[in-house]
């Protein structure tokens, strides 16, 4: 028995041993192979960086429209599955406990098992629909991309908030009840608060799917080379489409290592994100905790 | 003087099945009422009936009439029209274990107060001492207000449970044993509060030691299996008749 326990042991050390290797192997591999090209011509060849940035100078051969699509993305994915997917997980789990909740939870368990290509292709037969019946000028874009990549990250943030809420203990509702809190106080100021380290999970892998997810978007607006969008409904470049179109298609090695440093570049930008998302919940948990 | 809270033949049912069977008596307001009885007779499904609190339990229906006086007026809890949420902000109640919010130890006595009665900060924070020095708390804690309400030990969680439950001047407090869970002293320091709020505060209380209903109880209520077995009452009875009725209990 102790023998077994032993290799048990072993073995779950070996795991994070050899995920940790993998990390940080990759991680390597790509600033290896992509480290060298970061650099501001990376991202703006040779147009001034504060005019690309504030004054939406174009950037002809830089990977900086495709940041810029990428954050948008990020940003819209986020405005339409954050709110929406809290909202639904809280319903699933508080509200919900009849034919219709049931239904809703198989329609995302349905959602979440979609391959994005399909949503892309959705995203694609939306704007023929559009196009055919009330809005004859209807093409992908930002905006679509957007949406489409909300809808593919909706389920992880319903999921991830409704098995937070089921994971807070039953006798923090029943002292919210006890005081006099009513369900709205009881969710908004003990529940969520309470569950908030497995939203910000679901934010989280939210982000680096809206971030990393190719299919959805070549299929709904990003286009190479297209530079910095002029509007929600103008088509963008993003730093994934990038990276694929960069690795199909590279006629030199100086591409294929702007490839990889793009590739580095999402990295940092995912990162960056998912540092910011912490440093927030941290910020509000201290908040909520303090008063 | 009339009853503060009034059963009626009282049945909680939970999906069919009674845990409280037609119980009838009165808790008056100036005597300390404690429900004893073994695990499983209903004590605590009693106490959670007053404040509707029941109701957050699937498949609970509660027949009969309880009729609480609040603010002067006979409100009849189990009638539709009743306001679960006032209902609770004016018959506070403290359980077994110590239910902290969590968050700092201030926050759990403040966060209460806005929310349910709309206090001021100002006035929030001059409760909080208030209760705090009530129960004994505010030298303890007073130099680590921020700090959270976890960090404290079980005894003193527990009066701030009792704290929290007073800054929000209820009118009746339900107590589910609430020295179940903490050491002598902090047991103690807790009857010794109860029997001091005692005559200003009616009180419903559940409890499983002898002593503390010996010391405590103006009136005792024994139930068993859902229904009451038996009753004492200070001014009628001996102190044999109660050792007789909590013998046949523990």
């Amino acid at each position: 028995m102790r023998f077994q326990e032993r290799v048990f042991t072993l073995f779950c050390w070996l795991c994070v041993l050899l995920t940790t290797v993998g990390v940080l192997g990759f991680i390597a591999f790509l600033v290896h192979h992509g480290g060298e090209t970061i650099s501001l011509s990376l991202f703006f060849e040779e147009t001034p960086p504060l005019d690309a940035i504030f004054r939406f100078a174009p950037v002809w051969d830089g990977i900086w429209p495709a940041c810029f699509g990428t954050l948008s993305i990020i940003a819209l994915a986020g405005i339409t599955a954050i709110p929406l997917g809290i909202f639904c997980g809280i319903y699933l789990n508080e509200f919900g406990h009849d034919r219709w909740s049931n239904i809703f939870a198989f329609c995302m368990e349905v959602l979440a098992g979609i391959p994005s290509i399909l949503i892309g292709l959705f995203g694609f037969a939306l704007i023929l629909f559009l196009r055919h019946t009330i809005m004859p000028d209807a093409k992908t874009c930002l905006l679509l991309s957007g949406f489409c990549m909300g809808l593919l990250t909706l389920p992880y943030m319903v999921q991830a908030t409704q098995s937070s809420l089921a994971g807070v203990s039953d006798d923090l509702r029943l002292m919210g009840a006890s005081l006099g809190f009513s369900k709205g106080q009881t969710i908004r100021h003990i529940l969520l608060p309470s569950a908030s380290e497995g939203i910000m999970s679901g934010i989280i892998l939210s982000i680096g799917r809206a971030a990393e997810d190719t299919a959805v978007i070549m299929l709904t607006g990003a286009v190479a080379n297209a530079g910095l969008p002029r509007s929600l409904f103008d088509t963008y470049e993003a730093l994934p489409f990038f990276i694929y179109t960069t690795a199909a298609e590279y006629q030199t090695h100086d591409e294929l290592q702007r490839g990889f440093g793009a590739a580095l570049v999402l990295l940092a930008v995912s990162t960056s994100l998912f540092l910011l998302a912490h440093k927030l919940h941290t910020t509000m948990k201290n908040r909520w905790r303090q008063g | 003087m009339s009853s503060i809270i009034s059963f009626n033949n009282v049945t909680v049912s939970f999906q069919g099945n009674p845990s409280v069977s037609d119980i009838s008596f009165d808790v008056k307001p100036d005597e300390l009422t404690v429900l004893v009885g073994r695990s499983g007779s209903g004590k605590s499904t009693l106490l959670r009936a007053v404040n509707k609190l029941n109701d957050c339990f699937d498949g609970c229906t509660t027949q009969g009439s309880i009729v609480v006086r609040i603010g002067g007026e006979a409100v009849e809890i189990t009638s539709p029209k009743t306001d679960p949420n006032f209902l609770r902000s004016r018959v506070g109640m403290v359980f077994q274990t110590p239910n902290m919010l969590p968050v700092s130890i201030e926050r759990n006595l403040l966060l209460p107060q806005k929310l349910v009665r709309g206090t001021s900060d100002y006035n929030a924070r001059k409760n909080m001492e208030r209760v705090l020095d009530e129960v004994g708390l505010l030298e303890e804690v007073k130099d680590r207000l921020p700090a959270a309400a976890t960090t404290l030990s079980g005894g003193q969680q527990q009066r701030l449970c009792l704290a929290r439950a007073l800054a929000l001047e209820p009118e009746i407090l339900l107590l589910d044993e609430p020295t179940a869970s903490v050491d002598h002293k902090s047991s103690k320091l807790i009857e010794e509060l109860l029997l001091r709020l005692a005559p200003t505060l009616p009180m419903l209380v559940v409890s499983h030691s002898l002593a503390q209903t010996r010391s405590l109880a103006d009136r005792v209520f024994l139930m068993r299996q859902g229904g009451i077995a038996g009753s004492w009452n200070r001014k009628h009875d001996s102190d044999a008749a109660l050792d007789n009725l909590l013998y046949t209990t523990f």
